[in-house]
């Protein structure tokens, strides 16, 4: 059985009257230490996918295994130790919490888990050693965002989730981000999925799955591994 | 735009329901406070003045030193401004209860027009018999019973009552009595514990003591308005109330001078007229002496006549004796010589009877000795005749004899035949001599006889001589003893005849001597008569002089005219009901401080949570008003709805149960609720300042960005370093969550606060509503284990005895601890608000120190001396005099001299006062009397056995065990409690109102924040935590202002509650700080769990999208 194992995830959202189907049968399978990164259009069910494989969200129907645990079957308690242990999450917007200095932000998911990196380690290896006393307010787009992998590489999570990582950032400053991205996959064999829109980035993945309208249009190996600083887009 | 723009605003409202209602809610609370504690006093006045008017309670109350009469009522009655008069009397009397404790009770007369009686329970009397009785001491189980003049009361309280009973038919209030005060008397223990309404007729009176007149005034009750009229008009009254009773007065003065005069009229014909039949007497008695002396002439001369008689009479009888006398020596000598002559007569018979014997004798003497001698011849012949064989026989014999031949038969015949002729022989020879004697003894006989015949015949003839003679003689004597009987008879007669005399004549001196003492005591009772007459008369003159100088002094009638102002009941109550004035002054000034940052805080957050719509609409071309409105509607419409909503349940709970609180001592009606449309005005004002005033401020901010600015997502707000994390050995031990929660807390000054103060408000109000129920509840622990230590009052009807002492002692030593013996009684203590009564401790025992502590901050307050006295605090605040200064007591209507305060002790329910014996004697002037021992008993004594024991022993008239008034005293207490439910009701209102609203604000505000934590794995728990580690650190700051704000706040509160039976002692108790802390901590939690449910709710995924 694959890391990530998907069978047939159905997500359908009731707003009101409207039935929202935005997934339909969705399967596929993800080996261990994996570059996945995913596209599609807007809408087509992206973001539902990887919040229910984080544990934010449930499905419909379907099942979903995690290195052989069937994660669909959690009850909330369950998703919530999931989400603590097992997954790491990079938000579009950060998501820092504003209150705390960067190192803070980092160190409060670190103390969550059970076999944490060393924060201040993690936050050098992103290369803001010398900002982990600021405020987010005080970094910039690009330092919000490596505080955020930070914050959740340092949770040594079996799963690295990354929903359009770069989406708010500019064209270096992504680059920077996904190269971190990579680095920390092949440097602890870290799984990491990746929301994107820009197909271009496909080339970094070992594995694209590409969704379209709530289904798995393809799925396939990246034959031409390219390192991200190679690619341009 | 209208509709768009409605629907906008009710589906802003829809969407924020929480803001809208902590908008609305903190308003009426608000408003709810302040309106209720602003129309509670016009509430209660409004009430009082319903309950006086609807019960006519008199307007004056006139009081004359001559009482009234009829046709004076009826005079004050026409008297113009007035609507009614009517006559009235009460008397004081002793009750003794079913449990046999003696009371004092008032009975009045039921007035018709005035004073009005309200009937609880069954009706009002029908028969003079009859009575309703005090709704607030007797219960409806009294109905149908007896109200009984106990025989206790003196003779003069009795004569007052028509009827030794009256038939209790129903409860009653009057609005004579609007408290439960119920004044002092003269009698009994000088408190009045009930009263008692009786018709007219069952009172036995001469004049009306007082009249209550009902003016026509159309002001109100308790105001000046009210006060000034009645001060207008009673100058006016009271002239011309006395004028009428003058006219009694002249009457009266001319009705004595007439009856003087026809005294002294009286007095003097009656002297004349006793004088007069006092001569006569005399004159009599006079007459009386004459009869005497002759009577006593008279009997005089009867005595000598008869001492004359007497005399004559003892003469004859006398001679009658001598008579008698000689007569039976004669008649005895008559009688011893008849003896003599029948002696001599039988010596005769005897002698004849002797001589015809001797003769018969001589002739049988005679032929016998004839018969001898010829018996002799024939003797003599035989003889002669055997002579010749005799000589035979005898030669033969002596032949034989010779021959000695003896021994034969021969010889013996012949010596027979010898003997017997030789005797016979022998015996004719003696024959023959005697014979012979015979013949001479007959022969001398025989002359003898015939001497003898000679001599009887002689004595014969004398014989026969001497009884004629006494025969004769007797004739004589039989003639002189009748004589001498008849003289005897005669006799006899003389001496009754006398004797009668006597009888007569002693009678005469008894008679004699009955008149002298007749006279005598005529004599005296003459003397005592002119005596009497003399002493009559000069009392008489003297009366006269009195009468006269009692004319002379005879007082003006005097009629006072009193107001409700001397009603203690009324007097206290505008004092009374205007307390919660005061407590409303600062109330609500607070809530609105609190009610505008909450409006506050939660617009800022509203226009920030809608900032990007906000830069829509004005990016579409909205104008600022137009959006500044809409929160305006939206913040105004809430203030609105709660001010309304305030209003009303402000206006109607708060009279409520302060009414309830009051019904301890005001309970006459039920509570009438006022509505006052400027106060709602205000409010509403005030509300809409509140909320829409705040929303604009706050608004006006945010919209004066640019449109372009709006839409962009707001900066986050900065994070911040905060003076904690310069202490950094603190800083370093915190968690990330707690350094969090400390920045957060001091992110938002206007949210802190708004909680700090909506906090430390709930916590101020929190305890202050337990520390009232501790100062209140405290009072009666310490008033009853601190002040008065003693646990019986044992009051006997008589003063208490050494004997009742040694029985006490013999049967409690063991239980009773200390024991005083006293004199209670209460008196009046009258100042400038009214009159309160007082409970005066008179002792000589130093023990009742122990009984009842006199102290003040607890220093000991010394025995005063003579002429001194010591007071409570409460009567000192009340008087406002200190040590040194001088206070006047009142027993019934008369006034004490002035007394030196010489100390001022502690004490909490009622008044209490304590001066000395001496002083008592001297400056009461009535006699020291102790009637009451004070006992204060081992803790694991049995109260109620030794009161009973003291109960049933002789003179025993109250015994009352300080446990039940300790019960009866908290249990008035509990009122409070419902005071004290309201402002905990508030506080919580208040604290949930300001913990919502944080709470909402900051979860809506920190949704992404939340998300994020989730999403990192935050369980729940910790997730809530990190939104309420800050509202909890918020309510801890808030309580720890809240505890010196509420300190102040209940010193605030209890200055003003002034209850007239207790005053509070303002403390806190630890444990009500603790309880209070508690509280506010147990309604943050418990908001935080409603919250919490709401955190757990946040949609991680939803929530992370984007920025909106
Ligand atoms: N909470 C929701 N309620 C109703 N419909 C939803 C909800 N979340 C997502 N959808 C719908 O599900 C579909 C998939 O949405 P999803 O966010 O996964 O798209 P996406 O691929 O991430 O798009 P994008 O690239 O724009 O982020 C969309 O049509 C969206 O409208
Ligand atoms: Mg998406």
């Amino acid at each position: 059985m694959a890391f990530i194992d998907v069978q047939k995830v159905n997500k359908i959202y009731h707003s009101g009257d409207v039935e929202v189907h935005a997934l339909k049968d969705a399967s596929f399978q993800v080996e261990k230490g994996e570059i996945c990164v995913i596209v599609g259009q807007s809408g087509a069910g992206k973001t539902t996918l990887l919040n229910i494989l984080g544990g934010m969200d449930t499905a419909t129907s379907g099942k979903i295994f995690l290195d052989g645990v069937e994660v669909s079957a959690f009850r909330k308690k369950q998703l919530a130790a999931y989400r603590r242990n097992d997954i790491g999450f990079v938000f579009q917007f950060y998501n820092l919490i504003p209150n705390l200095t960067a190192l803070e932000n980092v160190e409060l998911a670190s103390q969550l888990c059970k076999d944490p990196l060393d924060p201040e380690e993690v936050l050098s290896e992103v290369g803001l050693k010398e900002r982990r006393n600021n405020f987010p307010a005080q970094l910039s787009g690009g330092e919000q965002q490596r505080v955020a992998i930070a914050r959740a590489l340092a949770k040594n999570p079996k799963l690295l989730l990354c929903d359009e990582p770069t989406g708010a950032l500019d064209y270096q400053t992504g680059k920077a981000i996904l190269k971190l991205l990579q680095d920390a996959s092949r440097g602890s064999g870290m799984t990491v999925l990746i929301i994107t829109h820009n197909s271009a980035l496909t080339a970094m993945a070992d594995r694209v799955i590409r969704v379209k309208s709530g289904t798995i249009a393809d799925q396939r190996l990246n034959e031409k591994i390219v390192p991200v600083e190679q690619i341009e887009w | 735009m209208k509709r768009a723009f409605r629907k906008n605003i009710f589906r802003t409202i829809k969407k924020s329901l929480g803001r809208y209602m902590a908008i609305f809610a903190i308003i009426a609370l608000g408003v709810g406070f302040f309106s209720g504690l602003k129309s509670s006093k016009p509430a209660m006045m409004k009430t009082g003045q319903e309950y006086v008017r609807e019960q006519n309670l008199y307007d004056y109350r006139l009081i004359s030193t001559w009482g009234f009469d009829e046709d004076e009522v009826e005079a004050i009655k026409a008297l113009s401004g007035v609507q009614a008069a009517e006559g009235a009397v009460s008397e004081d009397f002793i009750y003794i209860n079913e449990e046999g404790v003696e009371n004092c009770l008032k009975a009045l007369s039921i007035t018709e027009d005035v004073n009005f009686l309200t009937v609880e329970a069954g009706r009002l009397p029908e028969e003079a018999n009859e009575c309703v009785v005090d709704a607030a001491l007797f219960s409806e189980s009294i109905i149908g019973q007896e109200i009984v003049i106990a025989s206790q009361n003196a003779q003069e309280t009795r004569d007052s009552f028509a009827y030794e009973s009256y038939t209790v038919t129903g409860l009653a209030r009057s609005p004579l009595y609007l408290n439960m005060e119920r004044g002092t008397t003269t009698i009994g223990s000088g408190r009045i514990t009930a009263f008692v309404f009786i018709p007219l007729e069952g009172f036995s009176y001469e004049y009306y003591e007082e009249v209550y007149v009902d003016a026509d005034i159309t002001e109100e009750a308790f105001t000046d308005a009210y006060e000034e009229m009645i001060e207008a008009r009673a100058d006016s009254l009271e002239e011309e109330s006395t004028a009428i009773v003058e006219v009694r007065y002249q009457q009266e003065i001319a009705d004595a001078q007439e009856e003087i005069a026809q005294g002294q009229e009286d007095l003097d014909s009656e002297e004349a007229d006793a004088r007069q039949e006092l001569a006569d007497a005399k004159a009599e008695l006079e007459d009386g002496q004459q009869q005497l002396a002759d009577g006593q002439q008279e009997l005089a001369d009867g005595e000598q006549t008869l001492a004359e008689k007497k005399q004559e009479l003892e003469n004859g009888e006398q001679e009658l004796l001598e008579g008698e006398e000689a007569l039976t020596q004669a008649e005895s000598d008559f009688a011893a010589g008849e003896a003599e002559l029948e002696a001599a007569e039988a010596a005769f018979a005897q002698e004849e009877a002797n001589l015809t014997q001797a003769e018969a004798q001589y002739q049988q003497g005679l032929a016998d000795y004839e018969a001898g001698l010829l018996r002799y011849q024939t003797g003599k012949d035989q003889l002669e005749a055997n002579r010749e064989g005799y000589k035979q026989a005898k030669a033969a014999m002596e032949q034989m004899e010779e021959a000695g031949n003896t021994d034969n038969s021969d010889y013996t015949t012949a010596k027979t035949v010898v003997e017997t002729f030789e005797a016979n022989e022998a015996e004719l020879a003696a024959a023959k001599t005697q014979l012979d004697g015979t013949k001479a003894v007959l022969d001398s006989s025989f002359a003898q006889l015939t001497e003898g015949r000679q001599q009887l015949e002689a004595s014969r003839t004398l014989l026969a001589q001497s009884r004629q003679e006494l025969e004769s003689n007797r004739a004589v004597l039989a003639e002189n003893r009748a004589q001498l009987n008849a003289s005897r008879a005669q006799i006899e007669e003389g001496k009754s005849q006398l004797a009668d005399a006597e009888a007569e004549l002693a009678d005469a001196r008894q008679e004699i001597a009955d008149s002298e003492q007749e006279l005598s005591d005529g004599w005296t009772e003459y003397e005592d008569g002119l005596a009497e007459l003399d002493t009559k008369i000069a009392d008489a003159r003297e009366e006269l002089n009195n009468a006269r100088q009692e004319l002379a002094d005879l007082e003006t009638p005097e009629v006072y005219v009193l107001d409700r102002s001397t009603n203690v009941g009324y007097a206290s109550y505008e004092g009374d009901v205007s307390i919660v004035e005061a407590v409303a002054k600062i109330f609500p000034a607070f809530f609105f401080l609190i009610a505008a940052l909450v409006c506050s805080t939660t617009m800022t957050r509203m226009v920030d949570d809608e900032r990007t719509q906000i830069g829509t609409l004005r990016a579409l071309g909205y104008t600022k008003s137009a959006i500044l409105t809409k929160y305006m509607i939206y913040s105004g419409s809430a203030a609105v709805f709660g001010a309304c909503v305030g209003y009303v349940l402000g206006t109607r709970l708060f009279p409520l149960a302060i009414w309830t609180a009051y019904g301890m001592l005001y309970g006459f009606s039920d509570i009438i609720l006022v509505d006052d449309f400027l106060l709602f005005l205000f409010s509403l004002l005030v509300s809409l300042l509140c909320s829409v005033g705040t929303t604009f401020l706050s608004c006006r901010m945010e919209l004066s960005h640019a449109p372009a600015q709006l839409i962009r997502p707001k900066a986050p707000a900065a994070g911040k370093r905060i003076l904690l994390e310069r202490i950094t050995f603190i800083w370093k031990r915190l968690k990330f969550l707690h350094k969090v929660s400390a920045r957060n807390v001091f992110r938002y000054k206007k949210r802190m606060f708004m909680m700090i103060l909506g906090i430390a408000g709930c916590m101020a109000l929190v305890m202050a509503g337990f520390g009232i129920n501790d100062s209140i509840s405290n009072i009666v622990n310490d008033q009853y284990d601190n002040i008065l230590v003693y646990d019986i009052s044992a009051t006997y009807s008589q003063a208490v005895t050494e004997d009742a002492l040694q029985e006490i002692e013999e049967q409690f030593g063991q239980e009773i601890t200390h024991q005083a013996v006293l004199m209670e009684t209460s008196v009046d203590a009258p100042y400038d608000g009214g009159v309160k009564t007082v409970t005066l401790m008179v002792s000589e025992d130093e023990s009742i120190r122990e009984c009842v502590n006199f102290q003040l901050n607890g220093e000991t307050v010394d025995v005063p001396e003579t002429g001194e006295i010591l007071i409570d605090k409460r009567l000192a605040e009340i008087y406002g005099v200190e040590i040194g200064d001088e206070i006047v007591l009142r027993t019934g209507e008369v006034e004490t001299e002035p007394l030196t305060v010489a100390g001022i002790f502690e004490n909490y329910t009622y008044y209490y006062a304590y001066v000395t014996a001496e002083t008592y004697e001297q400056y009461f002037g009535e006699p020291f009397e102790p009637r009451t021992i004070y006992m204060a008993l081992s803790e694991d004594a049995d109260h109620y056995q030794v009161a009973s024991y003291l109960s049933d022993m002789d003179n025993a008239s109250n015994i009352s065990v300080i446990e039940d008034m300790r019960v009866r005293v908290s249990n008035t207490m509990e009122s409070m409690n419902y005071i004290v439910a309201l402002i905990i009701l508030c506080a919580a209102a208040l604290a949930f109102i300001v913990l919502f609203n944080l709470g909402n604000i900051n979860i809506s505000e920190r949704i992404r924040e939340i998300a994020t934590l989730k999403v990192l794995g935050f369980y729940p728990r910790e997730a809530g935590a990190y939104v309420f580690r800050e509202s909890m650190v918020l309510s801890i700051m808030g309580i720890v202002v809240g505890i010196p704000l509420g300190i102040l706040l209940h010193r605030f509160v209890m200055l003003q509650i002034k209850i007239d039976m207790v005053s509070p002692d303002i403390k806190i108790l630890p444990l009500s700080y603790l309880y209070s802390v508690l509280l506010v901590l147990a309604f943050t939690v418990c908001v935080d769990l409603i919250m919490r449910r709401k955190i757990n709710r946040i949609n991680m995924a939803e929530s992370l999208k984007s920025i909106e």
